[in-house]
C-alpha cells in the first residue's frame, strides 16, 4: 500500500491552529464521532460521500470542560453528553433533553457539539438550545466568532461553520435556570419509549412572578426544516397571567399552526407532527407551567 | 489521502497498536485485527449494543467509535472482562434467570449489566431498564435479563 | 405438573456470555473469500444491459448463468431464482454478485454495475394486486342457507402490516467446493431445506452436498426461507472462484433483502340470527405474497385452516389468496398466517360484541372451541379444550372483567384513554395439512458411545435435523432423552446439525421440534435404553420415523379433515393507556395462559412466551415497516424500531396442565402460540381506550391522531 503512516498524534492537535491546518488538509474534525461512524458505514455500502480522513479536537484544552464565567455557562466541544447530564453545573432543562438522546452507550462517547453541527431539524438538544439562546463558539485561522445557534444552523445538515473553523464550546447564560421563578418543560415524542428518534419536540421556559409570565421561551423541534422559534407568539404571551392560558393558547396557535411545516416520512407523518405539537402547547399553556 | 495513521490503546490490560485509517471502526479492529469476535455486529449504527464495550471504563458502542478516538484509550471487551469475579457473578445470573436464548446480544448485555452495577450496585427496575435500553434482544422480552441484574445485583451486595 | 418442567439451566449460556460462541460471522477459513451481492435498485423492469466494471485480478463475477442446476431456490414453491434473469420483480432483487479478497472491492464492483432496465407496471399493495400464486376456498357446513336467513349481516375488514423479524445476529452463510463436494455452513433453521435446494441448483448428488449450522442467533422463520437463497449465491462464488467464500449481510442489507411477515387484508361478513346468534361466516383472506409464491401457499393454509380463531361458527366459507405484488417475496415469521387471521378472527368478536351490545368476553365465551366440535377444515377438536379454566385463570392475575366494566364507565364519559383487552388464540401444532406424514417423514436417530472414563458409562448422542436457534432445542431435547432413558443429562449431547451426520427429521418450524421430534426421540431413548441395558459396553443404536396417529384423517386435495393433530391455546389480556393529547400508547398490563400441554422446562417456556409477546406487542403497535413505490421505507434498526426494555411491561405467564398423548410427556406446540394472541388483545384495548372500533395493526398515535381528531 502506497499510503504513508501518519502518527496518531498528528490527528490529536492540541491548538486551534493545528486543527485549521488539518480541515485545510482534508480531514474532518469529529467530537465523539458517533454520527458521522454511522453516516459513513451506510455511505460506503451504497457509495455516497464518506467523510474521511477525521481528526479528534480531545486534546485541544479548550474544548474540554464545563465551566462557568459569572452568568455564563460554557461546554466544551469535546464534552460527552454523559459529561454534561452529569455535572451539576447543567441546567436540569438542558440535561432532560440530552437524557432522551439515544443510549447510555452512545451518550458516553457523543458529544453535544456534535449534536448541533449534524443540524439535523430533529436533533433533541436544539429546541433547548433555541430557548436558552445558546451561542455557538468558533474558532480558526480568521479567528474567533460567537453565532448564535439559530444563525449557526443554516439548513437541514448544514451550518454556517467556515471552511478552517471548529466549534470550540457552546456558552448561554445560564442565570435564569437558577432563578426562583424558573419553570420549565421539555417533551419529546420518539417513536418508541427509549434508544429513539424524535417524531417532535418541544422546550419551553419562562419566569413566573405573581402568576405572571415573563420571558416565556417556546421552541419546537422536529416540524419544520429548522427549529421554530417564534418571538410574536412569545410577545404576546409575556406580561400576561398564568390563568389566562387558554386565552392565551387560543392566540398564538394561529401563529404556530403558520410556522410549522412538517415532513412526512419513516418516522411520522407531517399531520401528526403539526397537530400533536400545537396540542401540547396549547396543553402547556392552559395548564399553566 | 486517506493515509493510515498508527493507534495504540490499552486493550483488556494490554498495550495493542494497529495501523489503520482514522475513520475505521473500533469494532472491526476489535474483531479483525485484534480476533475478539465476542463484540458482535448486530446493527452497525449504534442502536442494538451488541459491539458494547467499556471505553475509558465506561459502556460505550464500538460501531460508533472511530479509529482516532481510540488512540491513547482503555478499552475493555467482554473477552478481557469474561475473566473477571464480576463477570463470573453477572454470567451467573443471566444463566440462572434464563436471560440467555440466542446469545448473540448476550456479551452486549453482559457489558451493559456491569456498567450499570458499577455507577449504581442496588438499581431499581427502572433504572435497570434505563441502563439497558441502549441493548436490543429480541429472544426474551427482557424479563429474565432484567431479572438476571437484579440477581447479579444481590449477589454482589453479599460478596462485598 | 409433570417432573419434566422443572427448569434446568441451559447448556449454552457459559459461550454465549463470554463471547467464545462462534457465529458465522466470526469464521475464517483460510483463502476465504468475501461476497456482495448487486441488488435491483428498481421495482418491476425487464433487466436491457448489465454494465459491468472491469474486474480487478482475484475477483469474480456470479449471476443466475453460473447455476449449473436450476437458477431456482427450492423453497416449498421452486420459483424464486438465486439471482434475476431477464425481469427484475421487486427492489432489492439479486441481480449478480461479485466475489474477491475484499469486502469493500466487492462492494464497489456492485455500486460501479450499472443496471439498465425497461419499465414494467409494478403492482405495491394487496388491493391492486390482479395474480395470485394460490385460491383456496373451503366450506364447513352450509354457509348459503346461513346468510339467506340471516336476520342481521354484519360487514368488517382487518388489516395487518409487515412485519421484520429482526433476529439480532444478520444473515450469514459460509460455502466451499471441494473434489466435487460443495459443503455450506451457516446460521439457519433447516438444513436439509438448504441440501435439497443446492442439489437441485447444481446437479448435485446426496453424497455431494454437506449442510452444517453455525451457532445461529435467532430466526424466527426468517431463517427457514432466505438462507437457501444465500446458500445458493455462496456456493456459485465458491465454485466459479474454487474458493471458500462467504457472505455476512450487514443489518440494512439484510432488512432491504429478507423476507418478511405476509401483510394481510381480511374481510369478514357475519350472519346473525333472529335471536342474535352467530350462524356463518364468510371469510375472504388475502394475504400479500409478494414477488414470489415461495411458501406463502402454505402460509396462507395455515391462515385459513384458523380462520374462525379460537371460535367454533356452524357454517363458514373461506376464501384464500396469495396475492403478488412488486416487492419482496414474504416469508415464513412465528406464527406463519396464523397472528394474521387470529387478529381478524378475534376483532371481528369484538366488533360483533360492539354491534349486539354484549361484553366482548361475554359473547367471546359462548362460541369458543371445545372438546369434540368440528374445525374450519370439519376436523375434529378430539382433546380436551380449558379455555373456560384458562378465563378464571387470566382473570385471577389480570382482573379483567372489573376493570373492563371500570373502563368502559371512564372511556364513555370522554375522560381518561384506559383499556383493557381479552383475545384467545389456538395454535395447529406441527406441519400443516399433511406436511408430517406426507411431505416430511421425519426420522431421528439415537446413538450409544460407550466411555468408561464417565460416570454413566458413555454418551447419547441425539441426531435430529433440528436446530438450536436460540429457542431451547438443545437443553428440552436433551432432557427429553434424560427423562426417557434415565441417563443424567451430562451424558446427552445434542450437537449442530451437519447433514453428513444427522437424518433428516424436518426443519426447525412450526413448533414441531418438541411435539413431533421430541417424541421420535422420546420412543427412540425408550428403545435405546433397552439396549443399553442389555450391552452398555458396546455401541448401539436407534432410529425412528414418523407415524401419523391413524384417526388423524386429511385430504389434500379437498383441505378436508384434521389440518393439525393437536392445538395448543393462549388467552391474552392487554391493558392500555393513551396519552390524550400525543396519542403515545403505553402498554399498563400483560397477562396471558397457556395451555401447551405439559411444559418441558418451564423456565424455556416463559422465555419464549415473554419474547413472543413483545414481537407480537411490537407487531401490534411500534414496528411499522411501510413499502414505499416498492421499496420498503424502514430498513434499519434505528428506523424500525422493535421494542427496548422500557418498551412493554413484563408479561405475567401461567401454564395449566393438559398432557397431549402423543406428545413427548405431553408436550404440545409452543414456541409461535405467543405470537397468536395479543395483537387481538392490544387491539381490544386501544378499541376500548379509545371508543373507536381499531381493525387495523400496527396502531400508532398517527393513526390514532387521525381518526380522534
Amino acid at each position: 500500500m502506497s499510503d504513508k503512516l501518519f502518527s496518531a498524534g498528528t490527528l490529536l492537535p492540541a491548538t486551534i491552529e493545528e486543527a485549521s491546518s488539518l480541515i485545510m488538509q482534508g480531514f474532518f474534525p469529529v467530537g465523539g464521532g458517533t454520527d458521522i461512524m454511522v453516516r459513513n458505514h451506510a455511505m460506503k455500502k451504497t457509495g455516497g460521500r464518506v467523510k474521511s480522513p477525521l481528526f479528534s479536537c480531545r486534546r485541544i484544552e479548550e474544548t474540554t470542560g464545563i465551566h462557568t464565567n459569572g452568568n455564563i455557562l460554557s461546554i466544551g466541544s469535546s464534552c460527552t453528553l454523559s459529561s454534561i447530564i452529569e455535572s451539576s453545573l447543567c441546567p436540569a432543562i438542558l440535561a432532560e433533553s440530552l437524557l432522551s438522546i439515544a443510549s447510555p452507550g452512545i451518550r458516553n462517547i457523543a458529544t453535544l457539539a456534535g449534536n448541533i453541527c449534524n443540524a439535523s431539524p430533529a436533533a433533541d438538544s436544539l429546541p433547548v438550545l433555541y430557548i436558552l439562546d445558546a451561542m455557538i463558539e468558533t474558532a480558526g485561522s480568521s479567528g474567533r466568532r460567537s453565532i448564535p445557534v439559530k444563525e449557526f444552523i443554516t439548513a437541514p445538515g448544514t451550518t454556517s461553520l467556515k471552511d478552517d473553523e471548529i466549534v470550540v464550546s457552546v456558552s448561554f447564560d445560564s442565570s435564569i435556570c437558577h432563578d426562583d421563578a424558573f419553570r420549565w418543560y421539555f417533551r419529546k415524542v420518539g417513536t418508541r419509549a427509549a434508544n429513539a428518534l424524535s417524531k417532535l419536540s418541544i422546550a419551553a421556559c419562562t419566569l413566573v412572578d405573581n402568576g405572571i409570565y415573563s420571558n416565556f421561551r417556546l421552541a419546537v423541534g422536529a416540524c419544520a426544516p429548522a427549529v421554530v422559534r417564534l418571538s410574536e407568539a412569545e410577545d404576546e404571551i409575556n406580561g400576561k397571567a398564568l390563568d389566562k392560558g387558554s386565552e392565551l393558547a387560543e392566540r398564538v396557535i394561529p401563529v404556530y399552526t403558520k410556522a410549522l411545516n412538517p415532513i412526512d416520512d419513516q418516522r411520522s407523518t407531517s399531520d401528526y407532527r403539526r397537530n400533536t405539537a400545537l396540542k401540547l402547547i396549547a396543553n402547556l399553556l392552559s395548564e399553566g407551567f | 489521502m486517506n493515509k493510515l495513521i498508527k493507534i495504540s490503546f490499552l486493550l483488556d490490560g494490554r498495550m495493542f497498536s494497529v495501523e489503520t485509517k482514522s475513520d475505521r471502526r473500533l469494532l472491526d479492529i476489535l474483531r479483525e485485527d485484534a480476533g475478539i469476535t465476542g463484540v458482535r455486529e448486530g446493527c452497525g449504527e449504534g442502536e442494538c449494543g451488541a459491539c458494547s464495550i467499556f471505553f475509558n471504563g465506561r459502556l460505550a458502542n464500538s460501531c460508533c467509535i472511530p479509529a482516532i478516538a481510540a488512540e491513547g484509550a482503555e478499552i475493555d471487551t467482554i473477552d478481557g472482562f469474561s475473566k473477571t469475579e464480576e463477570y463470573s457473578i453477572i454470567s451467573q445470573a443471566f444463566a440462572d434467570a434464563g436471560a440467555v436464548q440466542c446469545g448473540f446480544c448476550t456479551p452486549g448485555f453482559i457489558m451493559a449489566s456491569a456498567a450499570l452495577l458499577r455507577e449504581n450496585p442496588r438499581p431499581t427496575d427502572n433504572e435497570i431498564k434505563i441502563g439497558l435500553s441502549g441493548n436490543l434482544c429480541r429472544c426474551t422480552g427482557y424479563t429474565m435479563i432484567i431479572e438476571a441484574v437484579r440477581l447479579a445485583s444481590g449477589r454482589m451486595a453479599r460478596n462485598v | 405438573m409433570h417432573k419434566i418442567s422443572r427448569p434446568v439451566n441451559r447448556d449454552d449460556s457459559k459461550n454465549k456470555s463470554s463471547g467464545s460462541a462462534v457465529y458465522i460471522s466470526d469464521v475464517i477459513k483460510p483463502g476465504m473469500l468475501a461476497m456482495a451481492v448487486k441488488s435491483a435498485d428498481f421495482q418491476h423492469g425487464k433487466i436491457n444491459t448489465i454494465k459491468k466494471p472491469e474486474l480487478p485480478e482475484g475477483y469474480f463475477y456470479v449471476d443466475g448463468k453460473s447455476f449449473t442446476g436450476m437458477n431456482r431456490a427450492s423453497i416449498v414453491a421452486q420459483d424464486w431464482p438465486f439471482f434475476a434473469e431477464s425481469e427484475v420483480l421487486y427492489f432489492g432483487q439479486p441481480v449478480c454478485a461479485y466475489t474477491g479478497p475484499r469486502i469493500e472491492v466487492c462492494e464497489k464492483l456492485c455500486i460501479q454495475t450499472k443496471i439498465e432496465y425497461t419499465p414494467l407496471p409494478a403492482v405495491s399493495v394487496i388491493e391492486d394486486a390482479a395474480d395470485f400464486f394460490n385460491d383456496y376456498t373451503i366450506i364447513k357446513g352450509n354457509p348459503d342457507k346461513s346468510f339467506k336467513e340471516a336476520a342481521q349481516i354484519f360487514e368488517n375488514q382487518y388489516r395487518t402490516g409487515m412485519q421484520e423479524q429482526a433476529y439480532m445476529e444478520p444473515q450469514g452463510m459460509i460455502a466451499e467446493f471441494n473434489e466435487g463436494k460443495l459443503t455450506v455452513y451457516g446460521s439457519m433453521q433447516c438444513p436439509y431445506y438448504i441440501k435439497n435446494s443446492l442439489k437441485n441448483a447444481f446437479n448435485l448428488d446426496d453424497d455431494n452436498v454437506r449442510v452444517i449450522q453455525s451457532i445461529t442467533g435467532g430466526a424466527f422463520g426468517g431463517k427457514e426461507d432466505y438462507p437457501s437463497i444465500l446458500a445458493g449465491q455462496a456456493a456459485a462464488a465458491a465454485i466459479v472462484s474454487g474458493k471458500p467464500v462467504k457472505i455476512v449481510l450487514d443489518r440494512r442489507n439484510d432488512m432491504s433483502v429478507t423476507p418478511k411477515r405476509h401483510p394481510s387484508l381480511i374481510k369478514i361478513r357475519t350472519a346473525v340470527d333472529s335471536e342474535g346468534n352467530i350462524t356463518a361466516m364468510d371469510i375472504d383472506c388475502r394475504i400479500d405474497a409478494g414477488a414470489y409464491e415461495s411458501l406463502s401457499g402454505v402460509v396462507l393454509e395455515r391462515a385459513i385452516f384458523i380462520s374462525t380463531g379460537a371460535y367454533n361458527i356452524a357454517d363458514v366459507k373461506v376464501r384464500g389468496r396469495t396475492m403478488k405484488t412488486n416487492h419482496i417475496p414474504s416469508g415464513a415469521f412465528r406464527g406463519f398466517g396464523g397472528p394474521q387471521a387470529l387478529f381478524a378472527a378475534d376483532m371481528n368478536m369484538y366488533y360483533l360484541a360492539r354491534k349486539l351490545n354484549a361484553a366482548p368476553l361475554e359473547l367471546k365465551r359462548r362460541y369458543l372451541f371445545q372438546r369434540g366440535d368440528i374445525s374450519v377444515t370439519s376436523g375434529i377438536f378430539r382433546d380436551d379444550i380449558k379455555l373456560e379454566e384458562m378465563i378464571s385463570r387470566v382473570e385471577e392475575i389480570s382482573d379483567y372483567s372489573s376493570k373492563w366494566a371500570e373502563y368502559e364507565k371512564t372511556s364513555q364519559a370522554g375522560d381518561k384513554m384506559k383499556g383493557i383487552g381479552i383475545s384467545f388464540a389456538a395454535h395447529g401444532g406441527a406441519f400443516t395439512g399433511n406436511g408430517e406424514q406426507e411431505i416430511i417423514k421425519s426420522l431421528v436417530r439415537l446413538e450409544w458411545e460407550p466411555d468408561k472414563q464417565t460416570s454413566a458409562g458413555g454418551r447419547l448422542r441425539i441426531l435430529v435435523s433440528n436446530v438450536e436457534m436460540g429457542q431451547g432445542a438443545s437443553i428440552t431435547l436433551r432432557k427429553i432423552v434424560a427423562e426417557e432413558s434415565g441417563l443424567p443429562l451430562e451424558a446427552i449431547i445434542f450437537t449442530n446439525p451437519d447433514t453428513d451426520i444427522v437424518p433428516d427429521s424436518g426443519p426447525t418450524v412450526a413448533s414441531r421440534t418438541i411435539m413431533i421430534v421430541g417424541k421420535l426421540i422420546q420412543d427412540a431413548a425408550a428403545m435405546l435404553k433397552q439396549k443399553i441395558e442389555d450391552d452398555i459396553n458396546s455401541p448401539s443404536s436407534v432410529e425412528k420415523s414418523y407415524v401419523h396417529p391413524p384417526e388423524f384423517d386429511w385430504d389434500e386435495e379437498t383441505f378436508t379433515g384434521d389440518a393439525y393433530p393437536a392445538y395448543s391455546w393462549a388467552v391474552n389480556v392487554i391493558e392500555v393507556e393513551i396519552d390524550p393529547i400525543t396519542f403515545e400508547i403505553k402498554i399498563t398490563g400483560s397477562w396471558a395462559v397457556y395451555d401447551v400441554g405439559t411444559p418441558i422446562d418451564i423456565k424455556i417456556l416463559e422465555g419464549q412466551m415473554q419474547g413472543g409477546t413483545a414481537q407480537s406487542l411490537g407487531y401490534s403497535s411500534i414496528e411499522k415497516m411501510q413499502m414505499i413505490n416498492g421499496k420498503p421505507a424502514q430498513v434499519s434498526f434505528t428506523d424500525y424500531t422493535i421494542p427496548t426494555t422500557l418498551d412493554f411491561p413484563d408479561t405475567e405467564c401461567v401454564f395449566i396442565d393438559n398432557p397431549y398423548r402423543y406428545g413427548p410427556f405431553g408436550a404440545k406446540a409452543a414456541g409461535e402460540l405467543p405470537n397468536e394472541g395479543p395483537a387481538a388483545a392490544f387491539t381490544a384495548a386501544i378499541s376500548q381506550a379509545s371508543g373507536r372500533m381499531i381493525t387495523e395493526i400496527p396502531v400508532t398515535p398517527e393513526m390514532l391522531e387521525e381518526q380522534l381528531r
